[in-house]
């Protein structure tokens, strides 16, 4: 049941992918970090209208899967939700991936993948 | 409580009298398992509700910001350094508890001038200190290292590890803040806003995320046992 140590050992970094006030918000708590250069990767991604979808499914892909140090990748539900198959799929241990709101967006039970699987389980 | 684990591979029962034992304890125990979902679900819902509280007020404070500073610009990622390390990280920790699972706590990162980090547990040391500014060592070794930080007393794990080292090798900097990619003065809503989201992420976010863990858990069991009561339902049957 329980993970190798090896599965989570490295992952230390919180990512967000979300609009500029959130990235801004939770960068200003401290958790922004670039890695160094030459291969330098940001653990954020501000998506605002002009962002296609291959961008956000290529960060949300790179946090999730490619990376190993991210232990929690936050992500605004109004943007999860434009790559809704991915998140909703996603069923890894590590790292966890968690449906935030946004300024114009606040939260709601009935798009969040986890509350899916809650009612998922209640009616099977 | 019995792990899931021992109910597997089911036993073969004699008589019909074993089997209803037998399931009687499988109802039970998913009985229990299901208590647990919802406790942790009502968890998880709780910790949604204060991420949308926090974050509203961290919200509105930056919006109050940016409206006082209209001729300056928005603060956002126009002003991000591009080269910022994280002064909050993930601690993950593996609960001894039958539970098995695994946590996820904020730590506060202490990078001192070599590069090398220090992690401490939230709350635990406070202190962070510039790797990049070089302090210009003192003409005289400092008397006393300690009041020439903006330390807090209670917060010496760092300063004793560096108490080997001679005195121009500690540093002086000040502390890595975000805040200070926006200028040196700043509104007070923009502290107000970083308090906000600073605070959702110490709190309910990491309480949703725990949670959220623990329901994924709990849902794999509640299947197993499901599975395991049809198929002694099923073997009740024939």
């Amino acid at each position: 049941m329980a993970l190798p140590q090896s599965a989570y050992k490295d992952r230390e970094f919180l990512a967000v992918i979300g609009d500029e006030d959130s990235v801004t918000g939770i960068l200003l708590a401290g958790v922004g970090h670039v890695t160094d250069p030459p291969d330098s990767q940001k653990n954020y991604l501000v998506v605002d209208q002009k962002t296609d979808t291959a961008t956000i499914e290529g960060a949300f892909d790179s946090f999730t899967k490619k990376r190993k140090d991210i232990a929690i990748v936050l992500i605004n539900q109004h943007i999860a939700d434009k790559i809704r198959g991915r998140v909703d799929s996603y069923t890894e241990a590590f790292p966890s991936v968690l449906e935030i709101p946004s300024k114009d967006h606040p939260y709601d039970p009935d798009k969040d993948s986890v509350m899916k699987r809650v009612r998922k389980l209640f009616g099977e | 409580m019995a792990t899931i684990s021992s109910l597997t591979p089911l036993p073969k029962p004699e008589d019909a009298g074993e089997v209803m034992a037998e399931l009687t304890t499988l109802h039970d125990q998913l009985d229990s398992l299901w208590e647990r979902y919802l406790a942790h679900l009502d968890e998880y819902q709780e910790a949604q509700k204060q991420i949308q509280k926090q974050l509203s007020s961290g919200f509105f404070s930056l919006a109050q910001a940016n409206f006082k500073s209209r001729d300056r610009g928005r603060y956002g990622q126009d002003y991000y350094d591009g080269r910022t390390k994280a002064s909050r990280r993930c601690g993950i920790r593996h609960n001894d508890d039958a539970s098995a699972t695994l946590g996820v706590e904020i730590v506060t990162v202490v990078v001192d001038e070599q590069g090398s980090t220090t992690k401490g547990t939230k709350g635990e040391n406070d202190e962070k200190t510039e790797p990049r500014q070089q302090p210009s060592p003192p003409s005289t070794p400092a008397p006393d290292d300690h009041a020439q930080r903006p330390v807090k007393s209670d917060a010496p794990t760092a300063n004793k590890q560096n108490e080997p080292a001679p005195p121009p090798q500690v540093s002086s900097g000040p502390p890595r803040d975000p805040l200070h990619w926006f200028g040196i003065l700043v509104p007070r809503e923009l502290r107000s806003a970083q308090s906000s989201f600073s605070c959702a992420l110490a709190g309910p976010l990491l309480d949703a995320v725990n949670a959220g863990r623990a329901l994924r858990g709990v849902e794999a069991e509640i299947r197993r046992v499901r599975k395991a009561v049809r198929r002694m339902e099923k073997a009740a049957g024939s």
